[in-house]
Formats: C-alpha cells, sequence, structure tokens
C-alpha cells in the first residue's frame, strides 16, 4: 500500500483547470521526484495534498485514510508536511522560535533534542539561532524550512524547489540533507524545475506538463527518455 | 551533483528609456560588459531603481512559460514587453541560474539573484501581478561577456 495516493486531482483556478486529474503514488521510504516547466502545476499539486487548497476534486489517501474534509493542520499533525516553494520561513522570529513553530502541535518531551538534532543537519542554523531568519541568506532561510519541517516528525515531506535561487554550493548542500533526510526513513515527494539534481537523487520519477502527468517510471529511466533529455535536460543524455 | 541542463531560446528582447516609459522591443541589443543594454534605463541611470544602484539590473530575463501559466490560470493578459524585464526566455529554469553563468547567443550572463515582484507593476499595468509573479518573477543578471544579441538565439549553461 503507498503512503500517498492521489488520483483523478484537481486543481481550477476560477473556471480553469490548472491541474487536471493527475494520479501519483508514493510508496513508504521512497524518494520520488514530481519535475516540470515553469506553470506545469507542480506546486498548485503539492498545494492541493497538503491540504491548501480548499477540496479539490479527486481522491487524496495518506496512510490508508481519506484526506477528503481534513485540513491542512491535521495533514500535519497526522506526518504530512509541506516545505513551500520560497522558503516561507517567518521572517521576524528568530531561528530558534522558528523551529519552535515546527514543533507546535507536538507535546512530546523530545522537541529540545530535535532542535539539537536540526543544528547537526544544518550547523548554519546554530550559529544564526537567535538571529531573525528575513536577515538570513536564501541557503539559510531553506535550510530553517528544512528543519522547521522535520521538527514536526514528518512521515512524508513535500518540498516544492528547495534549490530555488541557490547558489550551486549551497544547493549541494540542501540535497546531500534531502538525501540524508531519505535514508533515515522519511518519505519525499520533491517537487523541482532542475530536472538534472532531481532525477540524480530520486528513485522513481513523474513529468507533469500543463497541468497533466506525461511520464512517469524510475528515475533513472526517465532520465534517458528522449523527449525529457530535449525539453530538460539540454538535449544530453543524463 | 548541481549541474543544471537545459537548451533554450531567446524570444524578445525589450529596453526602457527611462523609468515607467513602455518598453519598446528590439530585433537586436548591444550588451555591454559591466553595464547594461544600450539605451535602457539601467545603463543610463535613468531606472525607477536607479537611485539605489545595483549591478544586478545590468539585464533582467522572465521565463514566457511565466507569462502563459499567469494567462491560463489567473486570466491575467501580460505581454513580454509589459514585464519590464529584459529578455523573454523559453526553455530556461531561471530560477535555478543564481551563481551560474550562462551563454544567450555570442553574450555570458551571470545570475546574481532572483527578481522579486513589486507592486510599482501592478500600478503601472493596473493588473494584479504581484501574487502570480511571486517565486516567478525572473532574474537578475551581470553580463560577464557583452555582444549583440537577437530574438531565436539560444541560451545554454556554461
Amino acid at each position: 500500500m503507498s503512503l500517498l495516493e492521489v488520483k483523478g486531482l484537481e486543481v481550477r483556478y476560477g473556471g480553469i483547470r490548472a491541474v487536471k486529474g493527475i494520479d501519483l503514488a508514493v510508496d513508504e521510504g521512497e524518494l520520488v521526484c514530481l519535475i516540470g516547466a515553469n506553470g506545469a502545476g507542480k506546486s498548485s499539486s503539492l498545494r492541493a495534498i497538503s491540504g491548501l487548497i480548499g477540496t479539490p476534486p479527486g481522491a487524496l489517501r495518506y496512510a490508508g485514510r481519506d484526506l477528503s474534509g481534513t485540513r491542512a493542520f491535521q495533514r500535519v499533525r497526522n506526518g504530512l508536511v509541506l516545505v513551500p516553494e520560497g522558503r516561507g520561513v517567518f521572517p521576524q522570529l528568530t531561528v530558534d522560535e522558528n523551529l519552535a513553530m515546527g514543533a507546535y502541535a507536538r507535546t512530546d518531551g523530545e522537541i529540545e533534542s530535535d532542535r539539537e538534532r536540526m543544528f547537526g543537519l544544518f550547523a548554519r542554523l546554530k550559529e544564526r539561532r537567535r538571529q531573525t531568519s528575513g536577515t538570513l541568506s536564501g541557503g539559510e532561510q531553506q535550510m530553517l524550512a528544512i528543519a522547521r519541517a522535520l521538527m514536526s516528525r514528518p512521515k512524508l515531506l513535500l518540498l516544492d524547489e528547495p534549490s530555488m535561487g541557490l547558489a550551486p554550493i549551497v544547493v549541494q548542500k540542501i540535497f546531500d540533507v534531502v538525501r540524508e533526510i531519505n535514508a533515515g526513513g522519511v518519505t519525499v515527494l520533491l517537487v523541482e524545475q532542475n530536472a538534472r539534481l532531481a532525477l540524480e537523487i530520486a528513485s522513481r520519477a513523474y513529468v507533469m506538463e500543463s497541468g497533466a502527468i506525461t511520464l512517469s517510471g524510475r528515475a533513472a529511466d526517465i532520465a534517458h527518455d528522449p523527449k525529457v533529455v530535449e525539453a530538460y535536460l539540454g538535449g544530453e543524455a543524463a | 551533483m548541481t549541474e543544471t541542463g537545459f537548451r533554450g531560446v531567446l524570444l524578445h528582447v525589450c529596453i526602457a528609456v527611462a523609468g515607467s516609459q513602455p518598453m519598446q522591443e528590439l530585433p537586436e541589443a548591444h550588451l555591454v560588459e559591466g553595464a547594461g543594454i544600450d539605451g535602457d534605463r539601467y545603463a543610463t541611470g535613468k531606472g525607477h531603481y536607479s537611485k539605489l544602484p545595483r549591478a544586478d539590473r545590468q539585464v533582467t530575463l522572465i521565463e514566457i512559460e511565466t507569462l502563459e501559466a499567469i494567462r491560463r490560470d489567473h486570466h491575467i493578459p501580460i505581454e513580454p514587453q509589459e514585464t519590464r524585464r529584459n529578455l523573454t526566455t523559453r526553455g530556461v529554469p531561471l530560477n535555478h541560474l543564481v551563481g551560474r553563468r550562462f551563454r544567450v547567443g555570442e553574450v555570458v550572463l551571470h545570475g546574481e539573484r532572483l527578481n522579486v515582484p513589486c507592486k510599482y507593476l501592478d500600478g503601472l499595468l493596473g493588473r494584479e501581478l504581484f501574487g502570480p509573479l511571486t517565486n516567478r518573477s525572473g532574474l537578475n543578471c551581470t553580463i560577464v561577456t557583452g555582444g549583440v544579441i537577437r530574438p531565436g538565439d539560444p541560451i545554454e549553461p556554461l
């Protein structure tokens, strides 16, 4: 049984279907990517899965349960957590306070040890822990957005364009951590416009174009698909 | 691991002689290393933000895919010459070119920072574009190697 099952998901803006009835599934422990051009509907799909777009047409099942009618905060409490495009950190709160917000719904006694674990993953955050997050660099904000999500102890992490706008050396660090998170048992659904990067770290992939999924399969196979190579990988074999 | 693969194309080249003046589409443009585009307001110090000079305003780019999605999903028409960006591209993941060099025809650009939308454009056009352009507002670049560019020129990573 898949951890996440999406069937016939639609996202509409006004009368227009930006996401046109997509099907996808993510099994427990997998790192799956959803790639496509700007405006293909990737972020809209993630927002719908995380509960940020009302009750969209289609069926969403997570850990065997129907998600219809559940709100975003309830999904977070059940371990389905989004790291939004553009980071979405609370700019006037410190790093420590942002991390505390990630653990807002928790009542267990391991929050402090989890925070230390985040500082182990991202040493820069420890150095900046009392700094307001709006003053952090883009890369540091991305680290904080991921760490904040991890503070809620997700089972399924939805990552929306984590490499967006970051310098190559920071991208490397972020993706090393994404791999590490997945190796530690967290299932990951990664949305990326940077197809080469996403296909390198994912086990399976979906390709999205104009609101529809046009291709899916093993990431290694997708990376050699002639249409993908031409459209997203610069015409060279990956 | 962090290489970005793509092969895109330059669709439009636009300049404005001064801040808030209409942008004009050009059949070709001369990009001057370290300065900007010949005749553009940020090369001559007449731009809306020229009082806060930054090298990363030498050239600005935006994806045609963004404009198509805004038209399709939000019913807001926006033409390349209305975006206030200089170059419109197809097939180029601009959000992933910060810190990278890439070639536009014979010119080499360096991605400096993501552009962010501003209410100035909304006021100028009378359309609410701030939200739809968030995280898709394009890329600000410096010119590493100057030269002449034309619509149709290939865009490739270096």
